[in-house]
């Protein structure tokens, strides 16, 4: 007798689980006030979106700061703080029209004076996108809701370019001072879902939902907690222990993420790729045929299938394979060719070897794609040394002349143009060696001035060219990367670009 | 009848009656054996080991111990464990003898000293030795491989800070308990020279107990080392430690478990053989307690 009301409760359980893990996402509305907890790998390392050094930023600051243009999941533009922009006929000048009525965090009113302020210390030298936005030449004000980009070539790159760091609104009270700009490092100022109540940084922040954000559809939460583990694992176990709601998968952890009962992984192939970089003002890499022996030397399948359990894809060129810029005039400069690689190297003086240091991130992915880059290089005769840092440390000691090259993650740009200008741009200061390909500008000029997509495919591809035919880089793989979330968890969706905003994401009780 | 007084008690030198109490316990006799084995494994990895510890084989990744060719199976990136495992014996035994140099070269003369000729070497050596003692441990070692960058040397050389106090500690309490001997008091009175005192005198009565901590030192010195590999702080990849493949084995802990069992039970085996050979050693040395 006593068996019947457990197996009752058992059968209630069932049932409840059944209908609870239905369709893979919460059911109902979503609770306005919910605090979404979310752990990931990496934080911000400042909250000053045009003079940080981490294009990285990005994936905190996206919280707190709209961009003149947002993106949608599949990387195409969609109306931000502007509502709409029109090229001239010569792409030559670029009109945004903002959204009228809105006020940053401090009281500040959004205006094109404003928008005018932001756009020209974006452009400053010592802006993270200043080479991104080197098309710019002056920025007008036409009217306190428009604002007009007069530009020195065509700039089709721009509307993409804009939904990044470059294209951040912030208080202009926030930087009118060089003691408000240094204060903007820890605090936010902007326009956006959420505010920043409190932070570690690094390891934690907590934010807080907006009252009254313009766009309703975009914002179900009342805050979000933001919590920083480089160690995947640590990540996933948050999630199946209910101390956080959703967390970031890396490839090699998605296949224990989808074994977390009450959870869904959703996850798919990104922008973000993981990269060898040179400082090409170290060790050997000032020759080109040292580069790209390096290229050659690289067995990309091996490395996707020992750090990221196949999930992604082998580089076949700086853009995944199904993308708009094809990979195929690139084909035969970064295919595994041991006994070219070796050529190149003869050529180059070095058939004896030569050894030098790489940096790379403590996570682990990163770790194990450098064992393995290392063993291959062993192979042809080059001496790689490992030197792990924490992802706080490692780009900006990288920047500062740490090592001699890296083995890092380069974040998904929603603009291929963005790519190339952050890191081959002599001018960038992502681009550690301050050294240019050889028709790099006139091949990206080119691209920039058209719009059609396909045709734009073409020219990109060129540029991409240019690039690896100097070996300015190694492309290695693409992620796989998503998110596990608990059922309660609605609305999210991976982008192409790789950055998880949480724009429409709620939570029900 | 009787046949007294037994030889025993009459010729058994202090030699004899050490390794007589020491050998008696199996467990002694064990942790001695895994010592022993893990020490002609570590000068003999090079020719023991099957593989190359470093060497990859990407199509023969996470086989199962006692699969073919590898008899504890490969790890993530098919590298064969036992080899590393070997290789990591190495690197323990290392830093446990690198670390404990550094303790007794920084912890044993200045505790000699303070312990002999209190007074103001006693003040100022014990203030030093309290405030490196009132850090914990691991954290000591951690700010100081933090400061210094991560390396094995480095990871020794904060292992040897932290037992620095602890060597010091030791060796001082003996000091003073020999010092009040009159063997001593006669020596002095004579005019030998103080560090003929101590080497002399002091040093052979305060090695029984230094014996002892040394032991148990072996065993922190070597979870030291691990715990920085683990956490990245130690020997840098792809070189083997027990600390760097148990933290590999953990990354990848869902696809299958052996990575991590296999260094953890090294670990703790080792570990325990450290420790049990310290106890048998304190059991065993100075005067024979309770027995009839």
């Amino acid at each position: 007798m006593k068996r019947i009301p457990a197996l009752a409760a058992l059968a209630c359980l069932a049932l409840t689980a059944a209908c609870g893990s239905s369709g893979g996402s919460g059911s109902g509305d979503p609770d306005p006030n919910a605090v979404l907890r979310y752990t990931t790998s990496a934080g911000a390392t400042s909250f000053d979106p045009h003079k940080t050094v981490a294009a990285s930023d990005f994936i905190v600051l996206n919280l707190v700061y709209d961009r003149l243009v947002h993106q949608d999941a599949q990387g195409q533009p969609v109306p931000g703080l502007a509502e709409s922009w029109e090229f001239s006929d010569d792409f030559k000048t670029l009109t945004f029209h903002l959204r009228e009525g809105l006020s940053f965090e401090d009281g500040t009113p959004f205006d094109a004076e404003a928008a005018k302020a932001n756009l020209d210390r974006a452009r400053e030298p010592d802006s993270i996108s200043a080479s991104l936005l080197s098309a710019v030449d002056s920025v007008d004000v036409v009217d306190p809701a428009t604002v007009k980009l007069n530009l020195n070539s065509p700039g089709v790159h721009l509307v993409l370019t804009l939904s990044d760091l470059a294209g951040m609104m912030v208080s202009p009270k926030a930087f009118a001072t060089p003691d408000a700009a240094k204060a903007l490092a820890t605090d936010s100022d902007g326009i956006g879902r959420f505010t920043l109540a409190e932070a570690d940084p690094g390891s934690h922040y907590v934010f807080e939902a907006v009252k009254d954000y313009w766009d309703k559809d975009a914002l179900k939460l009342g805050g979000l907690e933001f919590s920083v583990a480089t160690d995947p694992q640590t990540n996933l176990n948050a999630v199946s222990s209910d101390q956080a709601d959703c967390a970031l998968v890396s490839p090699a952890m998605i296949a224990p993420a989808e074994q977390i009962p009450g959870a869904t992984t959703r996850a798919r192939t990104v922008l973000t790729q993981t990269v060898l970089y040179f400082n090409q003002t170290k060790s050997e890499f000032d020759d080109p045929l040292v580069r790209r022996a390096i290229n050659l030397a690289i067995d990309r399948d091996a490395i996707l299938e020992g750090a990221q359990e196949g999930k992604g894809e082998a580089s076949q060129g700086l853009f995944p394979s199904d993308y708009f810029v094809s990979n195929d005039p690139v084909a035969d400069l970064v295919t595994y060719n041991q006994d070219e690689a070796r050529d190149l190297l003869k050529q180059a003086g070095l058939e004896k070897g030569f050894s030098f240091t790489a940096v790379t991130l403590t996570i682990p992915q990163f770790v194990t794609t450098a064992e393995i880059i290392k063993a291959q290089l062993a192979e042809i005769g080059i001496d790689m040394e490992i030197k792990a840092l924490p992802p706080a440390d490692m780009g900006v000691n990288f920047l500062k002349g740490t090592g001699d090259a890296v083995i890092t993650a380069w974040t998904g740009r929603p603009d291929p143009s963005m790519l190339f200008s952050a890191y081959f741009d002599e001018a960038a200061p992502q681009n550690v060696s301050h050294v240019e390909p050889e028709g790099f500008d006139e091949a990206l000029a080119a691209a920039n001035a058209i719009e059609e997509t396909a045709a734009r495919g073409d020219a990109l591809a060129a540029v991409q060219k240019v690039v690896l035919e100097a070996g300015a880089v190694v492309p290695v793989t693409f992620n796989q990367v998503g998110t596990v979330c608990n059922d309660r968890v609605t609305g999210y969706e991976p982008t192409v670009v790789g950055i998880s905003e949480f724009r429409g994401v709620g939570m029900t009780d | 009848m009787s046949v007294l007084p037994t030889t025993r008690t009459v010729v058994e030198s202090p030699r004899r009656r050490f390794v007589r109490r020491f050998t008696g316990p199996w467990a002694n006799r064990f942790a001695l054996l895994v010592l022993l084995v893990w020490l002609v494994a570590a000068v003999a990895a090079p020719w023991l080991a099957p593989y190359d510890p470093l060497v990859q084989d990407i199509d023969a990744r996470r086989l199962a111990p006692l699969s073919d060719g590898h008899l504890l199976g490969t790890d993530a990136l098919g590298r064969d464990t036992l080899s590393r495992l070997l290789y990591g014996a190495r690197v323990a035994g290392l830093a446990a003898i690198t670390s404990v140099g550094v303790g007794l070269l920084g912890g044993l003369v200045p505790a000699l000293l303070a312990g002999l000729l209190r007074g103001w070497w006693d003040a100022v050596f014990s203030r030093i030795a309290d405030a490196l003692l009132s850090f914990p441990p691991l954290l000591l070692a951690l700010a100081i491989v933090g400061v210094m960058g991560p390396n094995l040397t480095n990871a020794m050389l904060a292992i040897g800070v932290v037992f620095v106090p602890r060597f010091y500690r030791v060796v001082r309490a003996a000091t003073l308990a020999v010092r009040e001997e009159t063997f001593i008091e006669a020596s002095r009175s004579i005019g030998t020279p103080t560090a003929w005192i101590l080497r002399r005198h002091v040093l052979p009565n305060v090695l029984s107990p230094l014996a002892v901590q040394i032991s148990l030192a072996f065993g922190f010195a070597i979870l030291a080392e691990s715990s920085l590999s683990f956490l990245g702080l130690g020997v840098q990849p792809p070189d083997p430690s027990w600390g760097s493949m148990l933290s590999e084995g953990r990354a990848a802990w869902f696809y299958t478990p052996w990575p991590v069992i296999v260094p953890t039970v090294t670990v703790v085996l080792t570990v325990l053989a450290c420790n049990v050979v310290g106890d048998g050693l304190s059991d065993s040395v100075g005067r024979e307690k309770g027995r009839a």
